[in-house]
């Protein structure tokens, strides 16, 4: 058998200087891309710009999951606890605190980072898929004590607030819009920076294994309550926008419904993949919102099921993997491979 | 020399079988130390009791001096102990250098908040830490490959990037879980030169292996573990010669 161990002769590798050149380019393209989105809202109809808000909404909760699933490798389907408690706490806090949104956003952020920890630390010890159900009976235990909460509105929930930022009504779809854009541009700032430090690297070792992790001196536990706060202010953060969004919050935001759009969006986007998950979000936003016109209103969930199993067994990286460096470092090989074998068959 | 391990007495039950039954290690300082034993012998068990993996029942163990028994792994990690595992842990779709810059975290002094906006303090001390890095991946003749993803790697290069990223902790222990497993027999003797090298550099490693021959060659000072319990203590030569060894070792038919 050959060496494996020593190196064999192969082709250059990007060095330091084409990464660096890369993320330039990818930076750039982010920002062309920012400034087009900014412009749409100024430039289209009310119910396009309705649309985006809600694109973008979906997309932060997509954010999280890739935070939780993608990096730390956490199979949540707390999302909508989360969700639901940032769309109610940003209610409460614009009417019954009466802060304005630049702040109070902030502090939505802050109890979702809070439930996010307490849904950490009751999971701490379970794994898989008693993690995964743990995390939806706390969305249902928060559905029921807010459906059985008068002050909440009960079951009819709440209508009729105002929320503002910076003193401007929030009813305006093209300011959610900006705001959305916004706070998406910096979650993504956030997650990318992070991937690229210790932090990041932590929670890719707790993916792999909290064990190994800890045998590098990462302390496992503390960075699953950190990814777990994180995810819980952006999907908070979320939900405050929706309450925004919707004008009326009732006990659905807690649904398994949206859980399971948001865990389709991510996986099909692609888990480890931030342009995928934004680029799904907005085609299966779209195909649900005009899914009547196309006659299939009733198949939707349907529809996103057979999504997931397809995307599951056929691209397990989602769409993002598509375009990820080792499916294009694999198309170079096979070229490669190919162009040999025509020369002669010796490498 | 002084021991910079000591095991006394370590003992692991499982129900009504001892996996491991008063065993004593002592590995001491800049040796290379191997643990050898037949499948089944409780090898892992007591690597996974040494390094904080697994539950003590009885026993202890100091590390340079201090009682660390039923210390948490990343907190005896943070103290200088890393190890590689039988199994890869590696993330496969990042590059080899993130990787083991993995290895670094316990060495990294920014903190959570400076890395959500990448401050400039993060980019001083990644790039000093990257440095190191590749010093280590040079030491391993894996600086070249230092861009390639950990997936297009071969099996034998992917275990070395396991062992640079130990290394890269900068431990003044180091235990490999069966660091040869899978390994065609070629690799085994660059994998044993390697050891070697480290071993000569100053480190301390700490190796379990079942693959006898090699541990033969490379070791200071060897301790041979049959059904939970040590047979045998000492250097190669002499261990090579217990009829404990052939019997429970050598002399069966036993493919190892």
């Amino acid at each position: 058998m050959t060496d494996t161990l020593t190196r064999p002769h192969s082709p250059p590798v990007p060095g330091p200087g084409a990464e660096r050149r890369a993320s330039l380019l990818a930076t750039m393209a982010g920002a062309v891309l920012l400034i087009v989105a900014a412009a749409v809202p100024a430039l289209t109809d009310f119910s396009t710009t309705y649309l985006m808000a809600y694109v973008l909404i979906v997309a932060l909760l997509g954010l999280s999951l890739h935070l939780l699933m993608g990096l730390m490798g956490t199979f949540s389907l707390g999302q909508a606890a989360l969700f639901g408690t940032g769309a109610y706490a940003a209610v409460v806090v614009s009417e019954d605190v009466g802060l304005d949104g630049a702040i109070g956003f902030v502090l939505v952020a802050a109890i979702g980072a809070l439930l996010g920890l307490v849904m950490g630390a009751v999971t701490l010890r379970v794994s898989d898929l008693y993690l995964a159900l743990t995390t939806l009976a706390i969305g249902y235990i928060l559905e029921n004590v807010v459906r059985n909460t008068d002050w909440l509105g009960g079951s009819q929930g709440l209508t009729g607030f105002y929320i503002t930022f910076f003193g401007r009504s929030l009813d305006d779809p093209r300011l959610l819009c900006w705001i959305g854009l916004g706070v998406l541009t910096l979650f993504m700032i956030m997650i990318s920076s992070m991937r690229r430090s210790k932090i990041g690297r932590a929670f890719m070792a707790v993916r792999e294994s909290p064990i190994a992790a800890r045998s590098i001196g990462v302390d496992a536990r503390r960075y699953k309550l950190l990814g777990f706060a994180m995810a819980g202010a952006f999907s908070a953060i979320a939900g405050a926008l929706y309450s925004a969004w919707s004008l009326v919050v009732n006990p659905s935001v807690f649904s398994i419904d949206l859980t399971l759009s948001v865990l389709a969006i991510a996986i099909v986007g692609g888990l480890r993949s931030m342009p995928g998950i934004l680029v799904v979000a907005a085609l299966l936003t779209y195909f649900r919102n005009s899914a009547a016109d196309f006659g299939v209103a009733d198949y939707v969930l349907l529809v996103y099921g057979a999504l997931i199993v397809l995307s599951l067994r056929f691209l397990p990286l989602g769409l993002g993997g598509l375009t990820g460096s080792r499916a294009v470092a694999r198309v170079r090989r096979l070229v490669a491979h190919r162009s040999r074998s025509r020369g002669g068959g010796r490498a | 020399m002084t021991a910079l391990l000591e095991a006394t007495g370590l003992i692991r039950r499982w129900g009504g079988l001892t996996a491991v039954d008063r065993v004593d290690v002592s590995v001491a300082q800049g040796s290379l130390h191997g643990l050898i034993g037949p499948n089944g012998a409780g090898k892992t068990t007591l690597v996974n009791m040494i390094t904080g993996v697994d539950r003590i029942d009885d026993g202890r163990v100091r590390f340079q001096g201090d009682d660390v028994t039923g210390l948490a792994s990343h907190r005896l990690a943070s103290k200088g102990m890393a190890r590689t595992f039988q199994t890869s842990q590696l993330f496969e779709d990042e590059s080899v250098i993130d990787n083991v810059m993995a290895g670094r975290h316990g060495h990294i002094r920014y903190r959570f908040p400076h890395t959500l906006f990448y401050t400039p303090r993060v980019v001083r001390e990644e790039r000093g830490h990257r440095t190191e890095v590749y010093a280590v991946l040079r030491e391993l003749d894996l600086a070249e490959d230092a861009h390639r993803q950990v997936a297009e790697l071969s099996y034998g290069r992917r275990r070395l990037v396991e062992l640079a990223r130990a290394i890269a902790s900068q431990p003044t222990l180091l235990v490999l879980d069966e660091p040869a497993a899978g390994l065609p027999g070629s690799d085994v003797d660059v994998l044993g030169d390697v050891l070697r090298r480290l071993r000569d550099s100053g480190y301390t490693i700490l190796v379990i292996e079942h693959n006898i021959g090699l541990l033969m060659t490379i070791c200071d000072r060897m301790t041979v573990l049959s059904e939970g319990k040590v047979i045998a203590d000492g250097v190669p030569a002499v261990v090579r010669e217990s009829p404990e060894v052939i019997e429970a070792y050598l002399g069966r038919n036993d493919d190892a």
